[in-house]
């Protein structure tokens, strides 16, 4: 209540108010100050949702302005924002004032647009949790009066991989509960890349990206300060989770006829195993394998799927006895 | 006959690696407290037999964890029911880093890098926790003092997460 009494004297400051047009399908309602004749050396548009659609969050992001019936195919790298009612890290509250700032000169996909020649807005897009749903999909066109533009840097090309495969801003990747997960990231500029996870169902730490959950989505973040030649630069990597698969780790591979050996109890993600024996020449009680003759013996393990986190298990394991 | 002996030595083999992650007080049948989302916590915590100053160690393990929550595990005051678990500590703490409390989290903020400790896979943790006949200047061999764990300070107020293991001493002779 007290953040919406404060939006609406942010929105009542903010004279005179404009309000995002709703003749296309979006629900939310975006109140703003003036979007015409901004500074050229730098603006902000002060501004808040007065209703926010309940699909998801949403982006904001300052771009060339789209050709018709089409996404935006250029935005600034730096100037955007992540909307959310569920107050993640990195996100904005939807229910609070917006300050958006916006540039005459945007620079993304590695290069630099100079909005004061060419068409230039606010989009407006659900996130990463409905990237191919364009029904909140908004452009608000924002133009700049006359004068010196600020200096136009260019973009930092920063290149973000996993497990060596690049990964792409905004287009969500699979990955399962507790995959092997190792992150580099580079900079063109040389500058160091910060890494960090904006949901807590994922961690990252030590160039490893951990998934905490399998089913949902989580997300990195990279962001690099900028310097006298590069512009700053920050994206966000969403990920689909996945069940992540069993394995029954540091198994016998080898046994010797007569001498019972205890084969591991749990999984890896420590769910308890059952052992089954497929093999005529060894026999299995609760973890403990035993075999009678020599040649191959052959069990099976089976553990329990949980539901939202893994895969059962089935794994067969040959085991040679001598 | 000799399928009762196989299945005597694999119950004593299932037995040993269990009895291996106890150092002392190990005797004993685990205490087993499940939480209310699959969480679980075990230790063998009555009966407590302490040495010269008073303490002794408890090897605590819990599983099925939710990773994406942290945790604090102590030695604890039994609190009253819907309470946080209150004072804490157990044992000397000279040097500053205890054992009588951790924290477990894989998702700490960046200022917490190096003080809290991630779960192992499928929400698991294995640690030795010390605790003392006092706790400050409660005496829980008249007080009811538990291993107790909760959510950590980024949930604060969330009692869900709570689950207590009782600890109970010896008789000294």
């Amino acid at each position: 209540m007290k953040k919406m009494i404060t939006l609406i004297s942010v929105l009542a400051l903010a004279i005179p108010v404009f309000t995002a047009p709703r003749a296309s399908a979006e629900t939310f309602v975006f109140q703003s100050g003036p979007l015409t004749n901004l500074d050229p050396a730098g603006a902000t548009v002060n501004g808040g949702f007065t209703k926010f659609t309940t699909k998801g969050g949403m982006y904001m992001q300052q771009c060339i302005a789209p050709v018709a019936g089409a996404r935006p195919a250029t935005c600034s790298d730096e100037l955007q924002l992540w909307i959310s009612t569920k107050g993640e890290v990195g996100s904005v509250s939807a229910t609070g004032p917006i300050a958006f700032k916006v540039s005459s000169t945007i620079t993304g996909r590695g290069v630099a647009v100079d909005c004061t020649k060419t068409s230039c807005g606010i989009f407006f897009r659900l996130d990463r949790s409905a990237t191919a749903d364009t029904s909140e999909d908004l452009f608000l066109p924002i133009t700049f009066r006359e004068g010196a533009a600020a200096p136009s840097l260019p973009a930092d090309v920063v290149t973000v991989t996993l497990n060596a495969k690049p990964l792409t801003r905004n287009v969500p990747m699979a990955l399962a509960y507790r995959q092997s997960a190792k992150i580099v990231a580079t900079a063109q500029s040389g500058l160091p890349v910060m890494l960090t996870s904006l949901t807590p169902e994922c961690s990252y730490a030590n160039g490893t990206l951990t998934a905490l959950k399998g089913a949902g989505q989580c997300a990195l973040a990279h962001r690099t300060a900028g310097n006298d030649k590069f512009a700053a630069s920050s994206a966000n990597y969403p990920f689909i989770l996945e069940p992540g698969t069993q394995k029954v780790e540091r198994a016998t591979k080898e046994l010797k006829k007569g001498k019972p050996k205890a084969m591991p109890a749990e999984t890896n993600f420590g769910e308890t195993i059952s052992y089954r024996s497929l093999s005529k020449n060894c026999r299995v009680e609760l973890n403990l394998i035993e075999a009678q003759k020599r040649g191959i013996c052959t069990i099976v393990a089976t553990a329990p799927a949980k539901e939202g986190m893994w895969l059962a298990l089935k794994q067969e394991l040959r085991i040679r006895v001598s | 006959m000799r399928a009762k002996a196989f299945l005597t030595t694999a119950t004593s083999a299932l037995l040993l690696i269990s009895l291996s992650i106890s150092p002392s007080n190990a005797a004993q049948k685990s205490q087993v407290v499940k939480g209310q989302f699959g969480e679980s916590i075990s230790a063998q915590a009555r009966d407590i037999t302490v040495d010269k100053n008073g303490q002794a160690q408890i090897v605590i393990t819990g599983k099925g964890f939710d990773e994406t929550v942290g945790i604090y595990l102590a030695y604890c005051l039994m609190p009253k029911s819907g309470a946080a678990p209150t004072p804490c500590g157990g044992g000397v703490n000279k040097s500053g880093i205890g054992d009588a409390s951790f924290w477990i989290s894989s998702n700490a903020p960046p200022y917490a890098a190096n003080l809290a400790e991630p779960f192992r896979a499928g929400g698991r943790f294995t640690k030795s926790v010390g605790v003392s006949e006092k706790i400050g200047k409660i005496d829980c061999r008249k007080s009811k003092c538990a291993l107790t764990v909760r959510s950590d300070h980024l949930r604060e107020g969330d009692r869900s997460r709570d689950l207590f293991i009782p600890v109970t001493f010896k008789k000294r002779k």
